[in-house]
C-alpha cells in the first residue's frame, strides 16, 4: 500500500503543531517551577543567611545552581527545536581555512 | 468610595510565587504600598469596571499600571488586553505584559492588541527583581497618563 504524498505533508504538518505546543509547555510551563526555585532560594539567602551555619549555605548554593541548570537546558531544549524547524541552509564552506581555525584553537603541546 | 480606591499597581497574576516575588521586588524599591492582586483574568476586569466583589470602588479611580500575566485559568492575559483596550474609559491604562512565554505570537498578538510592554520574566532572581522594579519606577513616576 502507498501513501500519498498529501498525506505524508498532512502528518507532517500536525506533528509541527504538536512540535509548536510541547514548546510552548515547556517554555512556559517547566520554566515557572525553576524561576521559583532559583527565587526563594535566593530570597532563603537574602533573609535568613546568618541562620545557617556554612554547611547549610553550601547545601543551599547547590540547590540554586542545580536549578540555574536545569534552566539551562530548558533554553538548550527549546534552541534545538527551533533550530530544526527552521529548512537547512546551504553555504560553500572553505574547508582549508576551518581547519586553519580550529587548529590554532588548539593547545599547543608543553615542551 | 472604597478600600481599593487607593490602588495604584494591579498585578494579575495565577501563580502564588511569581505573585510574592514580583511583591516583594516592588516593596524594595518602596513602591508597594497600594498594590492589589488579582488571581486571574475575571477578578482583574471585576477590579477594573467596578463590578461584582468590586462595585463600591471608584470607577473614576483607574490604577495607574497593570502587570498582567498572560496565560491564566478562567480569563487569560490576552482576553483581558483585548477588553480593557478595545475601551474608551480603560485603553489608557498602561498594562505591562509579564510572562513566561517568549513566543513570538505572543509578543505580536499583546502589541497588536494595544499592549504598553512586554516582558519576559527573568528566570535569575537578580533580573528579576530589576526587572520588576524598572518596569515600576518607570510607570508610576515617569511615565504621564491622560487626565
Amino acid at each position: 500500500m502507498t501513501v500519498s504524498a498529501a498525506q505524508h505533508r498532512a502528518e507532517i504538518e500536525a506533528l509541527d503543531v504538536e512540535l509548536e505546543s510541547f514548546c510552548y509547555s515547556v517554555s512556559h510551563d517547566l520554566r515557572a517551577p525553576v524561576r521559583a526555585v532559583i527565587g526563594f532560594a535566593r530570597v532563603l539567602e537574602e533573609d535568613y543567611a546568618a541562620l545557617l551555619d556554612p554547611e547549610g549555605r553550601r547545601l543551599l548554593s547547590v540547590v540554586i545552581g542545580e536549578a540555574a541548570r536545569a534552566n539551562t537546558l530548558i533554553d538548550g531544549l527549546l534552541a534545538l527545536s527551533r533550530l530544526s524547524r527552521k529548512a537547512m541552509q546551504r553555504v560553500p564552506v572553505d574547508m582549508a581555512s576551518m581547519r586553519a581555525k580550529s587548529l590554532s584553537k588548539r593547545p599547543r603541546p608543553l615542551d | 468610595m472604597s478600600e481599593f480606591d487607593d490602588v495604584e499597581i494591579l498585578l494579575v497574576e495565577d501563580n502564588r510565587q511569581d505573585a510574592e516575588m514580583t511583591i516583594r521586588a516592588l516593596k524594595k524599591c518602596s513602591i508597594l504600598n497600594k498594590l492589589y492582586w488579582a488571581k486571574d483574568g475575571v477578578e482583574a476586569l471585576d477590579f477594573v469596571r467596578c463590578q461584582g466583589a468590586y462595585a463600591d470602588r471608584d470607577p473614576k479611580k483607574l490604577p495607574k499600571l497593570i502587570l498582567l500575566d498572560l496565560k491564566m485559568p478562567r480569563l487569560d492575559g490576552l482576553d483581558v488586553l483585548r477588553a480593557l483596550k478595545s475601551d474608551p474609559k480603560t485603553l489608557a491604562i498602561p498594562i505591562v505584559a509579564m510572562t513566561s512565554s517568549n513566543q513570538e505570537r505572543d509578543v505580536t498578538e499583546s502589541y497588536r492588541l494595544g499592549v504598553n510592554g512586554y516582558v519576559t520574566k527573568p528566570v535569575q532572581f537578580a533580573s528579576f527583581m530589576e526587572a520588576v522594579a524598572n518596569i515600576g519606577m518607570y510607570w508610576l513616576f515617569v511615565n504621564q497618563t491622560p487626565g
